[in-house]
């Protein structure tokens, strides 16, 4: 019976060379999408991170929406180091990050001053790989300044030149500042080029006159899963505080991200749907095919004693075969795939002019690759074989109900 | 002689649009064990009925079919075919064989739908073959093959699994007269040497001067019946 199958199944060697084409093609590309999507989602949540500055940030309460330098945290050191000793906390980053004017001899520009210290940084962005002329701090400079390569033209600066920053201090009341530029670096990132000044949490502090004041805390967890939780115990850890702050994680932060993301992953199911959909339709119909021009030959077999539930299991049979053919080359073209994209990726940059922006997240790698994801892959491929047996009830079922004279007088 | 297959009273009706069409009117036959036996007449006489209702390929509007002792009048779809696997060969007047198996694959077929092993399966075809002088061609395709050797692959086929009968609907009908007398011929040795029964169908004088009784149909009564003393 197996060999009888197998050979039907290749009766028309044109035919369903098409029909496993289409099935192993749409499987590999299914798969192939899914690693893609992973990997994908992945470095999305990872530049979500980096962008919103850590897995969960501490702020004074109410800057994340006003983002003015007046909203600082007094005593933001302590608060840091309580927040360090909260379990699932596997580091903080401090910032002191100042909105404000920078005026050079040639114009004025706004401009986001960020008081950072490089090691820290370096967990979720290093800016150290992308300084372009100049250095960044050293020890006998005390209002060193590196400017993004845009904001450095914007205001026609160089290294050596030095410039004022004029911003809202904590207590309200209007500050000037001098800084030297110690650098330029570049991003890639025209919206931080263009906009962004790296100076240390010393410089910034004393450009408003702040002693130990923080703007923003960046709290790294050892498992993004946790960030509600860890959420949840840092507000209560700090619930004690004078003044009050606010916790966010990065979802909340940026919660059109993560709006995507679930987005994207809900177009992935109407993706396997559809493509099921179009496999089941095909399959059916070449099956059908198969079995409507075999009439007469299934009427006799069933004449000479092969009953109509085993002429049913020779066409569930076939398509067992079919979907076992079928898949193998789905998987082996979406696994070749899925190795290609590894080892080269794909740069969504030369397709979107060189810079990525999803939901207001600037993607630093834009080289996409491919996550192997078992039990996603398993359970596509799974449902491809289920819908291609499911496919093939009908075409047994008229098989089955063949009435064998009625089928042999067929085409006579 | 044992009877091995009785009709009584057997009739069949098909609804052709608004109009009845009487294909068998009643028939009355018996067929003993070991006979060689032609249904004689005319399109449209009743014969390929007749054969249709004994091989339980069809049921009667009324009237009793007996096979092998059996009432098979009403067998289920299922059922049928279990019977015609165990009592009954069968040999079409075309399309009698599977397109994508070996002549020898067609001929074990009915062996392999009752489960026998391979072995055996090969000890029982491979001498049939050769006797209907098929040796050496078992691995070729239907294709490959002429009518009448196709029709001999079928003829080893309905009696490898050596059921209590064989029936033939017009299985000469797409052959030359020099074939189709070969394989009467044959069908003819096959009866005298292993005893098997056969019940044939056709309208070709030739091939109904080989039968050793003659049954003769006509517009679905018998209207005659023969047995002619030389083939005896």
């Amino acid at each position: 019976m197996g060999i009888l199958a197998w050979r039907n199944l290749w009766r028309n060697r044109g035919r369903t060379l098409i029909v496993v084409s289409a099935i192993a093609l749409s499987l590999g590309l299914m798969l192939v999408s899914y690693g893609m999507t992973l990997d994908r989602n992945v470095k999305m949540m990872q530049a979500a991170v980096r962008s919103a500055g850590g897995n969960v940030l501490v702020h004074a309460d109410g800057y994340w929406d006003a983002r003015t330098s007046d909203l600082q945290m007094p005593g933001g050191d302590a608060i840091a180091d309580r927040v360090a000793a909260i379990p699932g906390v596997s580091g903080v980053i401090r910032r002191v990050i100042i909105s404000g004017l920078l005026t050079s001899t040639h114009g004025g520009e706004g401009a986001q001053i960020m008081g950072v210290d490089l090691e820290g940084e370096a967990q979720v962005y290093d800016f150290r790989p992308r300084l372009v002329t100049g250095q960044f701090f050293t020890a006998d400079d005390e209002t060193p300044l590196v400017l993004g390569d845009g904001l450095a033209e914007l205001l026609d600066v160089e290294v050596g030149d030095r410039v004022v920053l004029t911003a809202t201090g904590p207590d309200g009341e209007v500050a000037r500042a001098l800084f030297h530029v110690t650098g330029t670096l570049h991003t890639g990132v025209s919206m931080i080029d263009d906009s962004l000044g790296l100076t240390t949490v010393g410089a910034a502090r004393a450009a408003l006159a702040m002693d130990t004041h923080l703007t923003q805390i960046g709290v790294l967890l050892t498992d993004d899963d946790r960030r509600d939780e860890v959420d949840r115990a840092i507000a209560a850890a700090l619930d004690d505080l004078p003044a009050q702050v606010e916790v966010l994680t990065w979802d909340e932060a940026i919660p059109d991200l993560l709006g995507f993301v679930e987005i994207d992953e809900k177009f992935a199911v109407v993706y396997t749907v559809v493509i099921g959909l179009v496999v089941a339709f095909g399959i059916a119909n070449t099956l059908l095919m198969m079995v409507m021009e075999r009439i007469r030959e299934l009427g006799m077999l069933n004449a000479i004693g092969m009953g109509p539930r085993r002429v049913a299991i020779l066409v569930l049979l076939e398509t067992v075969l079919l979907a076992v053919v079928a898949v193998t080359v789905g998987f082996a073209l979406g696994f070749a795939g899925h190795l290609a994209l590894v080892h080269w990726g794909l740069d969504l940059s030369k397709l979107s002019g060189g810079e990525m922006d999803i939901a207001g997240v600037s993607m630093n790698d834009t080289i996409i690759r491919s996550q192997f994801d078992a039990l996603r892959w398993g359970a596509a491929t799974g449902v491809v074989v289920l819908v291609i047996l499911a496919s093939s009830l009908y075409p047994a079922w008229r098989a089955m109900r063949l009435d064998p004279v009625e089928a042999m007088r067929t085409y006579e | 002689m044992k009877t091995l297959i009785t009709t009584v009273g057997l009739a069949r009706t098909y609804r052709q649009g608004s109009v009845d069409v009487h294909a068998l009117r009643g028939v009355d036959l018996e067929v003993g064990e070991g006979e060689f036996s032609a249904l004689a007449g005319p399109s449209g006489s009743g014969k390929t009925t007749l054969l249709n209702l004994i091989g339980c390929l069809d049921t009667p509007t009324s009237g009793i079919v007996t096979v092998a002792g059996r009432d098979v009048t009403r067998l289920g779809k299922n059922a049928a075919a279990a019977f015609r696997l165990e009592h009954i060969g069968f040999v079409f007047q075309a399309y009698n064989l599977v397109p994508v198996l070996t002549a020898f694959e067609n001929a074990e077929f009915t062996l392999m739908l009752k489960g026998v092993a391979a072995a055996e399966r090969r000890r029982i075809v491979t001498p049939l073959l050769e006797r209907v002088g098929l040796g050496g061609l078992e691995q070729r395709r239907p294709h490959e093959l002429s009518g009448g050797q196709q029709q001999r692959v079928a003829v080893v086929r309905a009696i490898a699994s050596t059921p209590s009968i064989v029936l033939a609907d017009e299985p000469t009908a797409n052959l030359d007269t020099e074939t189709s007398v070969g394989l009467l011929d044959l069908m003819l040795d096959l009866n005298r040497e292993h005893g098997v029964t056969f019940l044939f169908s056709t309208h070709d004088p030739t091939v109904i001067g080989r039968a050793r009784r003659i049954v003769r149909l006509d517009s679905g009564h018998i209207v005659g019946e023969e047995r002619p003393d030389s083939k005896g």
